[in-house]
């Protein structure tokens, strides 16, 4: 496996869980992270240090995936992204259940908090990294994850779930 | 909502991996546009024409891994994963088992609530790997005492039964493609049998460990109850 290969396998990866885990949907997510890794492969020559590849990519996907999600028709996309688990799962049914009922109160949220909580959940970035994926400050990215904890704890199916 | 419960609800776009499709496709060469806006159209026309040429060995690969003519277990590839559309997969008693495909994508969803979508592909690998897969419940019913339980089927299957401990079976009365079995959530779990038209048994699949009553989390839920027993 070359170079471009191993770029555009990351990049695919990295973005195909964010963007879905804010879409909702495999379908979208999978055009967004085929226009990010486009993108990396375009500019791979530019980048000077490795080790900021991922940080790289999430930028571009953050940027792609709110692109996306300004360009959708309000409801017109089903929050999707339960499967299968294995029978001898710990708490087979809560998971799942959980899942459901999270992906609706995800599509309350708006944009931003979803990325926050995508890149914090999907990826365990810390502050400092969804800060720099998102453009904005520390204290932002606080806020954004507070505000969004916040509304996923008041929502009452969620409430019941986790009683 | 803890931070456990967060990191597994979104534990399905933590285990996701682009296919070998989608890799093929980024790696694709492509052009950068670097002609002024008259030469547009004739740039477009040669994009989208090497762009269909070099999609045709994709299309080709996947209708061979469907084809019956194919050496892998083409056999199991569902009709449902070549039709496009929306369609009904499995009903019973009011719980629909809804398959939509979009292009190469097919979206599964239990009673309208949740599901999954992805690549033709990726599916009709599953359903050669495993002939019964079981998708999840949807939302209990009748004093939640039943609730619906949705899977997919391979090609040979044409009937599923899912056995309990104690008592009689549920059947489905046909289950071509999926199954829709309204469970009985007072009675613990058996086996998921899948039949074929003759009657021999094609798949088991043990279901023992599977719970789908709302109250088994609840402190005081015993076995065989649907609600937790109080003292006094």
């Amino acid at each position: 496996m070359d170079e471009r290969e191993l770029a555009a396998r990351r990049a695919l990866t990295v973005a195909l869980r964010t963007a879905a885990a804010i879409l909702g949907s495999r379908e979208e997510a999978a055009d967004v992270a085929q226009d990010v890794a486009i993108d990396v492969l375009r500019s791979l020559h530019k980048l000077r240090e490795p080790a900021a590849f991922d940080a790289w990519v999430h930028r571009m996907t953050v940027r792609r995936t709110l692109r996306a999600l300004r360009k959708r028709r309000a409801g017109d996309v089903p929050f999707a992204l339960a499967l299968e688990l294995p029978a001898d799962t710990p708490d087979h049914d809560q998971v799942l259940a959980t899942r459901a009922v999270l992906a609706h109160a995800m599509k309350t949220l708006p944009p931003r908090q979803r990325v926050a909580l995508a890149l914090r959940y999907v990826h365990d970035l810390d502050d400092e990294q969804i800060a720099a994926a998102l453009g904005c400050r520390v204290g932002t990215v606080h806020a954004l994850l507070s505000r969004a904890r916040a509304t996923l704890r008041d929502e009452p199916r969620l409430q019941e779930l986790t009683r | 909502m803890n931070e456990s419960m967060l990191r597994a609800a979104f534990e399905p776009a933590r285990t996701l991996e682009p296919t070998a499709a989608e890799l093929a496709r980024a790696l694709r060469p492509r052009r950068r546009r670097r002609w002024p806006v008259f030469l547009g159209v004739a740039a477009a026309i040669a994009v989208t024409g090497t762009a269909a040429t070099a999609v045709e060995p994709f299309r080709g690969a996947l209708e061979s891994l469907l084809s019956s003519d194919a050496g892998r277990p083409a056999p199991d590839a569902p009709d449902w994963l070549r039709e496009k559309g929306t369609r009904v997969l499995a009903e019973n008693d009011g719980a629909k088992l809804f398959v939509r495909r979009e292009g190469d994508i097919v979206h599964v969803s239990l009673d309208s609530s949740f599901g999954q979508s992805g690549p033709v592909e990726d599916w009709a690998k599953q359903l050669g790997d495993r002939r019964l897969i079981v998708l999840g419940p949807s939302a209990p019913r009748a004093n939640d005492t039943q609730r619906p339980l949705f899977g997919l089927t391979a090609r040979g299957i044409t009937r599923v039964e899912l056995t309990y401990a104690r008592g009689s079976s549920t059947f489905t009365s046909s289950a071509t493609g999926g199954f829709a079995l309204i469970v009985d959530l007072r009675r613990a779990l058996g086996e998921l049998i899948g039949y074929d038209a003759a009657g021999a048994v094609i798949e088991r699949k043990d279901m023992r460990p599977v719970d789908l009553r709302i109250c088994r989390e609840v402190r005081g839920c015993p076995p065989g109850k649907l609600a937790p027993e109080r003292d006094g």
